[in-house]
Parts: structure tokens; C-alpha cells; sequence
């Protein structure tokens, strides 16, 4: 089983534009979707990668679904995409959306590509401007204490909240913990 | 003729034999003494994996501040067994304004050493122990006081932190200091519900509750977070466990500006600055300041 949480927060602006879309089945596939410098048309990209992500296309590989997302949306549309299960994640990305990876205690980047999974790994998924608020001790620390995916991104949010009370750009990111023994 | 062959001979002999002899003897030397030397060229370079040990240079201080009682209380375990035990550092504050915070914080740190070793792999037993002094200070107290937790078990150059209410452990890094545990308090609850509902939290830092602990040793039922796994620390590292006397008077950025090479001298440079700031309503300050040190024999 793999838990997860999504934090979708529109900042100090007028409206959300950013996209996270999940979806569960047949196995469960995210996309994130940062729309900040797009300008006019952050809306109607968002609403493409919805559109393909609730298509027949979701149950494909990820390749397909990143090379289907790169045609439909405009050429800097920054996203991120990726299935996970209890033994793996394959994810592909674009731009400043990426991820960080909390195994065995020690935080990494996320590799492109498929990466095997054990139990109690932990995997935060965001945009740039999210990530721009947190040092990697912090997330670290943030994913240790927490004992579910809500309680790891409400500690990120605090820390978010403490420099700018939440009065930035949109905030867009999903927090995950794979519960294989369960 | 014969003497001429035997100065030739031993001239010869010197020449081809003894001085590439001697020359391989000075390389050889200068090979081993490399290979040596590289060790521990390795050792220094390649910090912070798992197999480097590092040692606690620790340092503490408690103050009174403009307070009529010291209600901080610490510990700091022996140091004798530490590569099988580790080191234990617990800061608990008394909560100020009940009649027994500087009993109870004393009674944390008394009931902690007198468990002291705890098994470092398996903090969750010992968060268990933990909210098991915390019951039975409830059942002593009955609300009529609480005491704030910050405890770090520290072994070779591995990490555990446990926490209770708003006390801090400061992770100091690369001239950066960041706080490690969540603070169990109103703040939180109302930044998270704020946050749920997409709005901005200015408001929330202005509440007059904002500060108010929702969790703290004597509780009924209090929560003592902990990590599930421990924390990898590098050579350089600083911990500091400190009450929140310490962060009220001085950022975090400012605390990053006083660390130095030695924990003593980083101590003093806290508490020092702390007392020159005379702040009239100066809370007890307390901290145990922590530098991890490469073991390098």
C-alpha cells in the first residue's frame, strides 16, 4: 500500500493554477504540474494535464504519458509525472517540479526512471517554489517524526508558513509513504 | 692489477647495485609512507558515512534570566560506555505559571538518567518510556504543572531525537541552523487548519493562544514524538538542546553567527549573548551544546 498527501494551496494569489492530479487506478499514478511561467495560459495547461490524466492514457507507461503531456501543453510547462507500488516508482520529469527520496534515513534526489522501493521509504514530490523554502535537514528531520503523510507535509507547511505565511506563489506538492508491510 | 679490479669492482658494485638499491629503499619509503598518509587523507575527506565514528564535544550552561525560580532542567548521561550506548542530552523546561514546572522538569530529567542506558535501535520503546513518566507525572500532578521535552540519544554518529512540547534541537550545519522538532502547540493546530483551507496564516502568529503548548510531559495522554530513524551527523555538526529561554532571545540565524571550532567557546558566546541582550522579561535559559567531532584515532 503506499499512503499519500497532496497539498494544493494557491499562496497570496488570486487563484490555484498549478495541477496535481491523482489517480488510483489500475495502480497509482500523480501528476504535478507547475504552471507559474506560463503566464495566461497556466489555466488551460493545467487543464490538458487533468484532461490526460483521467484519459484511457494513464494506464500506459510513464514515457508515454510525459511524451503525451510535452505535445498538448506549451514548451515550458514544468511537470512531473509518475506511478509508484509498494516495490517501485518510475517517474519522469520536466522542468522544476521534481522529488526527494528518504531511504533508510538519508534523503536523495529522485532519479529519473524506475527506482525499487522498500518499506518506509518516503518520497516528497513539489514544485520549485515549494522546495525553495525547506533545506534538505529540514524535510529530513520533518519525515522522520512523522508518523503519516498528512502529519510530514503539515510540519513542511509550518516551516513554509514561518517565512512567508503562506503568501507566496501556488504551492503544489504530494507527500508519500510506502506501507508494504501492511 | 689486482688492486685496480677490486676498486673497479666495488665501484661497479656501487654504482649498479647499492645506489639504485638505496634510490628503491628512499621510493619505497616515500610509497608506504604515501599509503599511510593517504588513510587518513581518506578518513578526513570522506565524512559522514556510516562506518565513521565521531565523537560528542559537549558543553552546557542554565540561567536563571529575570526569573525568580530556574525551572530548566538537564542531563547529560555518562560518557564512559558511549560507542555502546551512545550519549543521552535532555533539556525539559517547567512550564512557567503552574506551581510545580521546576519539580516536574526536574523529575523528567532525574526519571530519564535513572533509565539511562536505553537501547539506541529502538526508540520506539523508548518513547514509550517516555510517555510512561509523563503518565505517571499526570497521576502525581493531576495538570497542576508540566514540563516541555527535548531529548537527543546520540551514538557514534548516528542520531535519535525525541521531543515534547515547544523545547528545540537545532541541527547547525554549514553555518546554517535549522530546527529539527515540531513544536507541539497552538501555532501549529491553527497554521495547519488555516493552511487546510488555502488561506494565508499571518493571522495565526498573531493570536494571543498562538504560543499556548498543546502537549507537554505531565499531560494526560501526551504524545512524545520521536524519529523512526535516526539522523546520519557529519564531522562540523552542531546540536544544540535548548529551552525556549535561548530561541525567544536570539534567532536562528544569529545562533549560526556564534558557533565556532570548540563547543565550550560556542557555549559561552550563547549564554553571553543572551545576558548582554537584558531582556527584561528574560525566561531561564538552558542549553547543551553538542559538536561532533571526527574520531580520527
Amino acid at each position: 500500500m503506499v499512503e499519500y498527501y497532496i497539498l494544493k494551496h494557491k499562496g497570496g494569489q488570486a487563484c490555484y493554477n498549478d495541477a496535481v492530479v491523482p489517480v488510483a487506478s489500475p495502480e497509482l499514478s500523480i501528476a504535478i504540474a507547475a504552471t507559474e511561467k506560463l503566464g495566461d495560459t497556466a489555466p488551460v495547461a493545467a487543464k490538458i494535464v487533468r484532461d490526460i490524466m483521467s484519459s484511457e492514457l494513464v494506464a500506459g507507461k510513464v514515457p508515454d504519458l510525459a511524451s503525451e503531456i510535452d505535445r498538448h501543453t506549451p514548451d515550458n510547462t514544468e511537470y512531473m509525472v509518475f506511478k509508484i507500488n509498494d516495490d517501485r516508482i518510475d517517474s519522469m520529469r520536466r522542468g522544476g517540479v521534481y522529488g526527494k527520496i528518504v531511504k533508510n534515513g538519508e534523503l536523495k534526489v529522485l532519479p529519473n526512471g524506475i527506482l525499487g522501493l522498500e518499506d518506509e521509504d518516503r518520497i516528497v514530490c513539489g514544485t520549485e517554489e515549494f522546495f525553495s523554502f525547506l533545506a534538505d535537514e529540514e524535510i529530513l528531520a520533518d519525515s522522520l517524526f512523522a508518523e503519516s503523510c498528512q502529519e510530514w507535509m503539515n510540519y513542511m507547511i509550518k516551516r513554509i508558513s514561518d517565512i512567508n505565511w503562506l503568501s507566496g506563489k501556488n504551492l503544489s506538492a504530494v507527500t508519500l509513504i510506502v506501507r508494504s508491510s501492511e | 692489477m689486482s688492486s685496480l679490479f677490486d676498486n673497479d669492482f666495488g665501484l661497479g658494485l656501487a654504482v649498479f647495485i647499492l645506489i639504485p638499491l638505496f634510490l628503491a629503499g628512499i621510493v619505497a619509503f616515500f610509497y608506504f609512507l604515501d599509503n599511510y598518509m593517504n588513510k587518513y587523507r581518506r578518513m578526513v575527506k570522506d565524512l559522514g558515512t556510516k562506518d565513521r565514528n565521531l565523537r560528542c564535544r559537549i558543553a552546557y550552561f542554565s540561567e536563571r534570566g529575570q526569573r525568580k525560580r530556574q525551572e530548566d532542567s538537564c542531563y547529560i548521561s555518562p560518557m564512559t560506555n558511549s560507542e555502546e550506548d551512545g550519549v543521552i542530552a535532555v533539556v525539559s523546561d517547567g512550564i512557567g505559571g503552574l506551581k510545580y514546572g521546576d519539580e516536574i522538569s526536574k523529575k523528567v530529567v532525574d526519571r530519564i538518567s535513572s533509565g539511562f542506558p536505553y537501547r539506541f535501535e529502538d526508540s520506539e520503546t523508548n518513547s514509550a518510556i517516555l510517555r510512561g513518566i509523563s503518565r505517571d507525572i499526570y497521576n502525581r500532578y493531576k495538570l497542576e504543572g508540566g514540563a516541555t521535552l527535548a531529548m537527543v540519544h546520540i551514538r557514534n554518529n548516528l542520531m535519535h531525537i525525541y521531543s515534547c512540547g515547544d523545547s528545540n534541537i537545532i541541527l547547525v550545519r554549514k553555518g546554517k541552523a535549522m530546527m529539527l522538532n515540531p513544536k507541539q502547540n497552538y501555532l501549529s493546530i491553527l497554521i495547519n487548519r488555516l493552511a487546510a483551507n488555502g488561506e494565508m496564516t499571518k493571522g495565526a502568529y498573531l493570536d494571543k493562544d498562538a504560543r499556548s503548548l498543546v502537549d507537554f510531559m505531565g499531560n494526560s495522554y501526551s504524545r512524545v514524538n520521536r524519529t523512526c530513524s535516526p539522523l546520519l551527523l557529519f564531522d562540523g555538526d552542531y546540536v544544540i538542546v535548548a529551552s525556549d529561554g535561548l530561541t525567544d532571545a536570539m534567532s536562528l540565524e544569529k545562533i549560526a553567527d556564534y558557533v565556532t571550532n570548540h563547543s565550550v567557546i560556542t557555549a559561552e558566546h550563547l549564554k553571553l549573548s543572551v545576558k548582554s541582550s537584558r531582556r527584561p522579561s528574560q525566561d531561564n535559559y538552558t542549553a547543551i551544546v553538542i559538536r561532533m567531532e571526527y574520531d580520527l584515532f
